[in-house]
């Protein structure tokens, strides 16, 4: 499967344009950890590292695009499309605001802040988007066997645990700031849920997904397995205290934001030339 | 062609042009001996009716392998449950 995922992106010149700017910002990723040793959000030195928001910015245009392509809101794989972009580009404000505290107002960023709302977005956009995607690959169908909702509830059952062992048992809840309590709850329980829905179609479709379709369907689930990782890191460092910009964190992000604009690469041509 | 496969071919069409917009008709123009205009008022099949739209149902799974099948089966089922089984695709029976 992965070697077909290659082939299909490594044919695009637009991917491996993204591959390169991917490989500038790695390799600069590296010199601020290993050379330089720039912790402080502040040093100008991450701006470099930071614009691997453009990753995920041109996935956004270009997946809105292909999303017209196949009938943009009035098709289930439109909508399932432009749902995707969304929280892509939730995140890339969310990234955006991040920057503007650090860089132009040089302060830490408080939490909760407007950040927040870009990436916390990227939650029900993508709870949204796997509904869609989801009945293109045939959950609807697999779903009739209590195999399937079986697994589908020892899946979610699964990542909640996870939830909580790493974060949950540790949240207090706080009528005086609701917003923080709200996002302290949001954001374990949120990436649970839409990685138990990835997990889930990954795992009851078999039957069902194929086509041209099963390629980029899987690299979807791929990607929002990177957007739960991206996001559990940031949460375990952050609530660790360990977490600076330019961190390997950041760096899973960076990767993050690669997939997401490979994603929108690989739906752009699933037409069949003649069964 | 009769009316019953002429139905049967705008419902197959209709089903993915709502998974996949205006480019399910495209699709089906690519099926050897169909045609059909953008807003289905024009079919014409030459040849077997049944071979071409058994072809029609396999440029679609093409796409979305047996989601396409079993979306088709059950559209038939809830719209066309009076079509004879003989006048059905291999591929939806």
């Amino acid at each position: 499967m992965l070697k077909s995922i290659l082939e299909k992106l490594l044919h695009k010149k637009i991917a491996l344009l993204l591959l390169t700017y991917y490989f500038i910002i790695f390799v600069w990723w590296i010199v601020l950890n290993f050379y330089l040793h720039v912790k402080d959000p502040r040093e100008p030195a991450n701006l470099l590292f930071t614009t691997y928001g453009f990753l995920g910015l041109f996935g956004v245009i270009n997946g809105l695009r292909i999303a017209k392509k196949w009938g943009g809101w009035d098709s289930k794989l439109g909508r399932g499309l432009i749902f995707l972009c969304l929280g892509l580009l939730g995140q890339t404000i969310g990234l955006s605001i991040w920057l503007y505290y650090n860089l132009v107002l040089k302060v830490d960023v408080p939490y909760p802040a407007w950040s927040d709302a870009g990436y916390f977005s990227i939650i029900p956009f993508n709870v949204l988007a796997m509904i869609s995607l989801g009945y293109l690959a045939g959950v609807k169908f697999s779903f009739r066997s209590a195999k399937a909702k079986f697994f589908a509830l020892f899946v979610g059952i699964l990542m909640v645990s996870v939830a909580y062992f790493l974060f949950l048992k540790e949240v207090k809840v706080d009528f005086s700031n609701p917003v923080r309590t709200f996002l302290d709850f949001g954001y374990p329980l949120g990436e649970a849920l839409v990685i138990s829905m990835a997990i889930t179609v990954y795992g009851v479709t078999t039957k069902t997904l194929g086509g041209t379709f099963k390629i980029p369907m899987i690299f979807t689930i791929y990607y929002l397995f990177f957007v739960f990782l991206s996001d559990y890191s940031f949460l375990y460092t952050a609530g660790q205290g360990t977490y600076y910009n330019g961190s390997w964190v950041d760096l899973v992000y960076a990767t993050e934001n690669l997939m997401g604009a490979f994603c929108f690469i690989l739906y752009e041509d699933l037409e069949v030339k003649e069964a | 062609m009769n009316g019953d496969t002429k139905t049967l071919v705008k419902l197959i069409i209709s089903i993915h042009k709502e998974l996949i917009g205006p480019y399910a008709v495209d699709q089906a123009n690519k099926v050897e001996g169909l045609k059909v205009s953008s807003d289905f008022e024009q079919i014409e099949i030459m040849g077997d009716n049944k071979e071409v739209v058994n072809k029609l149902v396999k440029q679609y799974q093409g796409i979305f392998g047996n989601t396409s099948i079993q979306l088709c089966k059950e559209a038939l089922r809830q719209l066309l449950p009076n079509l004879a089984g003989e006048q059905l695709p291999d591929a939806l029976r």
